[in-house]
Parts: C-alpha cells; sequence; structure tokens
C-alpha cells in the first residue's frame, strides 16, 4: 500500500507581521463581542420602561415567579451537584422573583421614559460591529464572493487570478478609505448630533470606524494579495458561514 | 454593457461581492448619474452609508444573528431538535420531520437560513444517515428545512426586504405585516416537506422508539428554545415592542438561558459567539450600505418608472407579470446572494407590482422572498448548497442533485403561493378584520387592486401601503372623491364612488388618481394607458 505524502508544513513569511496583524485580529474580535453585548443590553434596557412603565400587573410576577420556578428545575445540574427539593426550589423561585421584580421597579421608577439615547446609541454601535466585523471577515478571508469564477481557472493561473483579485479590493477599499475620511471631516465640520436627542454624541464619531475599517482591510488585502501571488499565503481552513 | 463586463470580470476573477456591488454602482453612476468626477462618484457611493443611521429597524439584523449565534452555542438548538426528534422520530420519516419542524422552530428565533442549516443540520444530517436515510435525501432536506428561515418570522430576509421597500413610493410594507403574512407559507411548506419525509420514511429509514419519558425529559430541557418563539410574536402583537426591539428581547433571553440555565456560555464563549456574529455582520453590511447607493442611482434616473413602462408595453397582465418575475428572481437568486437581490431588485419590482398589475404589496413581498428561499437553493450560487457542502464534506455536485427534489417541491408550492393570496394574505386580513369570512384574498386577474385601501390604522393590506399615493390623490381637487365621514358612513348620492366600504371602490379610484398623477408628472403617453 503507498501512502498518500504529507503535505509540506506551511512556515509562515513576516512573522511579526502575522502577530501583529493577528493581535490586531483578537482585538478587533473583543471589542466587537463587548459592543455587541452593549448593544443587545442596551436596547433591552429601552424595553423594559416600554414594557412595564405603566403597567403594574399581578400577573407578570406571577409569570416571572412561574419563569423562575422552571429555571430553578431545568437548570442543568453539573457532577458533583445535586436539584434542590420542593421547599428550596420554591424559595429559590420566590427570591428570584422578589429580586427581579424590585429591579425592574426600581429601574422603571427612576428611569419611566427609559434611556432616549440607548436606541441611537445602539445604532452607532450596529456600525461600529458591522465594520470591525467587516474587518475582521478580511483576516478571516470569509467574505462573501462568487466562487464560481475561481473553479473557471486551471491550478496554476488561480494564484495570479487570487491575487489579482484581491489587488482589485485593496484599490477599491484603499479609494473607500480615502473617500470614507472625506465623508468624516465633511461631517465634523457640519457638526451636527446622531440625533436631536443625542446632543453630545456628534454624528461624525458614528462614521469614525469607516476609515479605520477600510484602512485595516486595504492592508490585509493587500497583504493577502502579495502573499497569494509569492504563494505564501497561510493556509485557509474551510469557511463556514455562520 | 460596461456595467456588466465590469460584473463579470470581476465574478470572474473570484472579487469579494461587496467589490462586484460598490465597483458596478460606482460605474453606473458614472454613466447615468452624471457625476463631476472621480471623487464625486466614491462619495455618491459610499455616503449612503449614513442610511444606517436612519432606520431604527436595521437593530433587528444584528440582534437576531447575535440571538441565533447564542442559541446554537448555548446548546438551545441542540435541545430542541432533541425534542422534535423524541415527538416525531417514531413515525415513517420521523427523523426528517423532526429535522423540518426543528429548522422552522430555530428558524423562527435565529432569522437566517444558513445559521438554521449549520445548527440543525449538523446534528440531523449524520442522525438520519446513521439512521439508513438515503444519503442524498437527508442532505437535500436538511438544506430545503434550512431553507425555511427565509419564510418563517423574524426572518432576516423578510425584515430586509421591509427595509428595501420602506423608501418606495408605492409597495411598501412594513417588517410586522411581512412576519404576519408568512405564517401560512412557511406552515404549508414545512407541511408539504413533512408528508415527503412520510413518503420516504416508508420506503426504509430506522425509527425511534416513542418514549413519553423521552418526550417529557427533552421537552423540559427545551422548553425554553421552545417558548422563545411566542414571547417575540405574543410581544409584538400586543404590542409590548417593536419587531426591532423584539430582537433585544431574544437577545436578552438566549443570554440568560444559554449561560445560567443551559451553563454551557461562559464569559470566553459568549465573546468568541459574538464577534463570529460581528464578523458575519460584516460580511452583510457592506453589501447592504452599498446597495443604498444603488438604490438612489435607480431612483434618480427613474429605472422602476422605465422599466414599468417596459413591463406595461408588454401587456403582460399580472399573471405574465408574476411569471417573468419569478423566472427573473431565480436567475437572480442563483448568481446573486439573496440579501443583496432583495435590497437590488424589490424596490423596483414592488412598486410595479402594486401600481401597474393591482397585485397586493403583502402578498408580492411574500412572493419575492419565496423566490428567494428558492435562491438559497438554487445552483451554482446559492447559499445553503455551499454551506451544507462544507460542512458534510460532499462535492457540490451531490449536494446540487440532492437539493432537486427539495427544490421541486418549493417551486410547486411557490406557485401556489402566486395564484392563491389568500395564503399570504389570509391572515392578515383575519387580523384585521377579525372575521373569517374576510380571509380569502382573491387574485387580481385583471389587475385591478382587490384590497381595501383605506384600511384602519395598522391595516396589515394595501391599504396601509398606499396610503401615501392615496393622500397625495385626496389633496387634489380634481378628484371626486368620499369626505371620510361619507366613506365610512355611507352618502353622497350624486358620488359615483359612493358604495359600500367593504367594495373599497372609493380607495381604488384613489389609487388610479395616484396612478395617473405620477403618469402625468411623466408625461408619458403610453404609461397614461394604464388602468388599475
Amino acid at each position: 500500500m503507498s501512502e498518500q505524502p504529507e503535505p509540506a508544513a506551511w512556515v509562515p513569511t513576516y512573522p511579526r507581521i502575522r502577530q501583529i496583524d493577528e493581535a490586531l485580529a483578537r482585538v478587533e474580535r473583543l471589542v466587537c463581542a463587548a459592543m455587541f453585548l452593549g448593544m443587545g443590553l442596551m436596547v433591552f434596557a429601552s424595553v423594559l420602561p416600554e414594557v412595564f412603565g405603566r403597567r403594574r400587573e399581578w400577573i407578570d410576577v406571577v409569570a416571572l415567579f412561574v419563569a423562575a420556578l422552571v429555571g430553578v428545575y431545568t437548570r442543568t445540574v453539573k457532577e458533583g451537584e445535586r436539584r434542590p427539593n420542593i421547599l428550596v426550589g420554591i424559595g429559590l423561585a420566590a427570591a428570584i422573583t422578589l429580586a427581579g421584580s424590585a429591579l425592574v421597579w426600581l429601574y422603571v421608577r427612576e428611569f419611566p421614559g427609559g434611556f432616549i439615547w440607548a436606541q441611537k446609541v445602539a445604532m452607532v454601535l450596529m456600525i461600529w460591529i458591522a465594520m470591525i466585523g467587516a474587518s475582521i471577515a478580511t483576516y478571516d478571508r470569509s467574505h462573501l464572493s462568487l466562487e464560481m469564477g475561481e473553479k473557471l481557472w486551471p491550478e496554476k493561473a488561480l494564484k495570479v487570478v487570487k491575487a489579482a483579485a484581491h489587488a482589485i479590493t485593496t484599490g477599491f477599499c484603499l479609494i473607500a478609505f480615502i473617500v470614507s475620511v472625506q465623508l468624516v471631516l465633511t461631517q465634523q465640520e457640519e457638526g451636527d448630533p446622531i440625533s436631536p436627542a443625542v446632543e453630545w454624541l456628534p454624528n461624525w464619531v458614528a462614521f469614525l470606524v469607516m476609515p479605520y475599517a477600510f484602512a485595516v482591510m486595504t492592508i490585509r488585502f493587500l497583504a493577502q494579495s502579495v502573499t497569494n501571488a509569492t504563494e505564501t499565503a497561510a493556509p485557509v481552513e474551510e469557511r463556514l458561514p455562520s | 454593457m460596461t456595467i456588466v463586463i465590469v460584473i463579470l470580470l470581476l465574478a470572474l476573477v473570484g472579487a469579494p461581492l461587496f467589490v462586484i456591488i460598490g465597483a458596478a454602482t460606482a460605474v453606473a453612476w458614472d454613466m447615468y448619474g452624471g457625476v463631476p468626477d472621480f471623487w464625486a462618484m466614491g462619495a455618491k457611493v459610499l455616503h449612503p452609508f449614513e442610511t444606517l443611521m436612519t432606520k431604527d429597524a436595521f437593530l433587528a439584523i444584528p440582534l437576531f444573528v447575535g440571538t441565533g449565534a447564542i442559541m446554537t452555542e448555548g446548546g438551545m438548538a441542540r435541545r430542541l431538535v432533541d425534542f422534535m426528534r423524541a415527538l416525531l422520530g417514531w413515525l415513517p420519516g420521523g427523523m426528517g420531520m423532526a429535522a423540518v419542524l426543528a429548522c422552522m422552530g430555530f428558524a423562527a428565533i435565529s432569522g437566517s437560513s444558513p445559521v438554521t442549516l449549520i445548527a440543525v443540520g449538523s446534528i440531523m444530517f449524520p442522525a438520519m444517515v446513521g439512521a439508513k436515510y438515503p444519503e442524498n435525501f437527508s442532505l437535500g432536506l436538511v438544506m430545503t428545512a434550512g431553507s425555511l428561515g427565509c419564510l418563517v418570522a423574524p426572518s432576516l430576509i423578510l425584515t430586509i426586504y421591509a427595509l428595501a421597500v420602506s423608501t418606495a413610493e408605492h409597495g411598501s410594507v412594513t417588517t410586522e405585516q411581512m412576519w404576519v403574512a408568512a405564517y401560512v407559507p412557511a406552515g404549508a411548506l414545512a407541511l408539504i416537506l413533512c408528508v415527503y419525509c412520510f413518503f420516504v420514511g416508508l420506503k426504509g429509514g430506522e425509527r425511534d422508539k416513542f418514549s413519553w419519558g423521552r418526550v417529557w425529559t427533552t421537552g423540559r430541557d427545551g422548553v425554553w428554545a421552545l417558548a422563545l418563539p411566542f414571547i417575540v410574536f405574543f410581544g409584538i402583537k400586543e404590542g409590548f415592542f417593536a419587531p426591532f426591539k423584539a430582537g433585544a428581547v431574544a437577545f436578552t433571553y438566549s443570554l440568560v438561558v444559554a449561560s445560567l440555565i443551559h451553563r454551557e456560555l461562559e464569559w470566553k464563549k459568549l465573546f468568541a459567539t459574538l464577534s463570529e456574529a460581528a464578523r458575519l455582520m460584516g460580511m452583510l453590511i457592506l453589501i447592504i450600505a452599498l446597495t443604498f447607493s444603488l438604490n438612489q442611482l435607480f431612483a434618480e434616473v427613474e429605472l422602476d418608472k422605465k422599466l414599468a413602462k417596459f413591463l406595461v408595453d408588454m401587456d403582460l397582465g399580472p399573471i405574465g407579470f408574476l411569471l417573468l418575475v419569478n423566472v427573473f428572481l431565480i436567475v437572480v437568486g442563483a448568481l446573486m446572494d439573496s440579501v443583496s437581490a432583495t435590497l437590488v431588485f424589490a424596490p423596483i419590482l414592488a412598486p410595479i407590482a402594486v401600481l401597474h398589475y393591482g397585485i397586493d404589496p403583502v402578498h408580492f413581498g411574500i412572493v419575492f422572498v419565496v423566490n428567494m428561499e428558492i435562491g438559497y437553493l438554487m445552483p451554482p450560487v446559492a447559499t445553503n448548497l455551499f454551506v451544507a457542502a462544507a460542512l458534510f464534506k460532499k462535492p457540490f455536485g451531490q449536494v446540487s442533485r440532492a437539493v432537486m427534489p427539495g427544490l421541486a417541491l418549493t417551486i410547486g408550492a411557490m406557485m401556489v403561493f402566486i395564484f392563491v393570496p389568500t395564503c399570504s394574505k389570509g391572515l392578515p386580513n383575519w387580523e384585521d378584520t377579525g372575521d373569517i369570512a374576510e380571509v380569502w384574498e382573491p387574485f387580481p386577474w385583471d389587475g385591478k387592486p382587490v384590497g381595501k385601501l383605506f384600511g384602519e390604522e395598522g391595516h396589515a393590506g394595501i391599504g396601509s401601503i398606499t396610503g401615501a399615493s392615496a393622500e397625495e390623490a385626496l389633496k387634489d381637487d380634481s378628484i371626486d372623491k368620499l369626505s371620510e365621514d361619507d366613506y365610512y358612513f355611507g352618502g353622497g348620492d350624486d358620488d359615483p364612488t359612493a358604495v359600500e366600504p367593504a367594495s373599497s371602490d372609493a380607495g381604488v379610484e384613489a389609487l388610479d388618481a395616484a396612478a395617473e398623477d405620477d403618469d402625468a408628472e411623466d408625461d408619458d403617453d403610453d404609461l397614461d394607458d394604464v388602468q388599475l
């Protein structure tokens, strides 16, 4: 039986640059995740006063108690733990209900209109998440593309074609970077806030992420173009839209 | 022609989709938009990014994407599949049915077809093959069922469709209308797939043993995943929160359940999950934002009116129009991804369908979205096929062949949805009137709108959609019309439009007038002949 030869191990070129790129991608992921969490919770916080601002119904407390009780008894029990007995379970559910109700009551009493700015700030976060996400997608080489194009080329020509595609994309991102800088400068000159209700946050801050993202994407696509042309690109794991 | 060459060249070298759309848009602005220089052209392409800040509904997209990611990583999807399997796995084809219903349940929360396919398909496909179901059947089924995510509220595509047409003068719909209208088509498609599973299951495939104990155990574990769609649905229906805020409720709910109850989402995993969701957002938003520019160009060059004139000149009638649109959208769906196809073509086609062929905008929206669902499955550019090929490590050719039966069933169902508007409009009509007799919605065979034009506030049909055009018509003194009191309480003996409100002729008059008003502005004799 003939054994398949092991593919040669990939040796990274420019290890320092790759390390910096990887570190930047990690920071981007961390920032994005934190913003994502903040955005979701911020919008949720604006929902609470809408639902409970003028509503004081015992049925809500009962529903919370039932949910807490179900939660206590469906909570995953890890090794070495035991499910609480019925009395402890009811006690726990009551405590959760009391704490939850009190928190919501206090919150809607202190902030009956919610936070007017929450929704708009959440939208700013959305733009930041999306643009940094685009930068991460560049790092992961997972931007959507019509892959049929790649399938038409012979193996030998493929590296040149890929390098060309990345070079074109580099050019596009570079132009986008310049235009987005102009956009932000114009917004800064105009000095408008993101919304009349959120005067403390200028519009240009929301879009400041565009020049950043396009700049990083330009550099990353340029690097990918060079590494493709010189056949030093890192092997890409199979891409899965998530 | 230059635009087509640019698109083809970029597609051939495998450039990212956002570059293809951006470059094609820039060339189109240069050719038709009369931009003075290169940088002005760049500004035309990128400055519409500001639109992202103007529509709150956009928040629904990241929030539901995040929810889907948390549900997948936090074990909620797995529990949902386990419960469906315990419930249906004993029937002939029961595991297939479980896959279909789990896809529907999961899609109801994640709002995304590829995410559904990954979350449910990665569990159900190996299980079905292990239970001796034919491999191609299993593969095709999970792909087709995964694409149901398009139609089950809160679907991304339904939301994006509503956003895409929101700026159109005619044909706009709200996200809620689309969500409600999609329930019956989604349920019907799921039923068709279940029947298909049943017949395949009669020929082979192992069955699970039914056990109430297993149903109880898996149901107890899956209760949180099962409850979420109901919370979202009733929260919106009872007016507790807007659809995009439902995304925040679903997000927080899944976060609490996955981390505190299922205990499968510690901080590190949560951050990894959310950063993956952000990456997906990054892939989507660039394309979405670039198509804003394309839409602005279409509006500036009045492409919708030119296309309308072309289609009206062809004198297709509503049937011919819808069939042509279907063929067109299936081709588009096969070549473009569904999000960008929706953003580009929905604002062009919806006004024509509504204004010139009397097709209800909600009905047209559902037909459009079902086409996009087919696009997810139609080779060569089918997202679900790519995902399945990569996920299950199968050749693309096999994946393409495997999806054919499911594709045929979906196309067949779509034909029914097209010619029986009740499938999409029945539920909104019922919700709107509270009268089961009002559920039936006839097809506009003669090209005249059949819905109610002056619906109450929040009417889910044509009324709220053509409100802008109707108001324009009401302001026009040259048009005979009923006063609001006459309309609701009768009267106006000398008024030819004084009819029962249910017949809605007054609204038709108003729409007619609006259409004629538009045509007059165009100063276009051909369009003046159009009768609604």
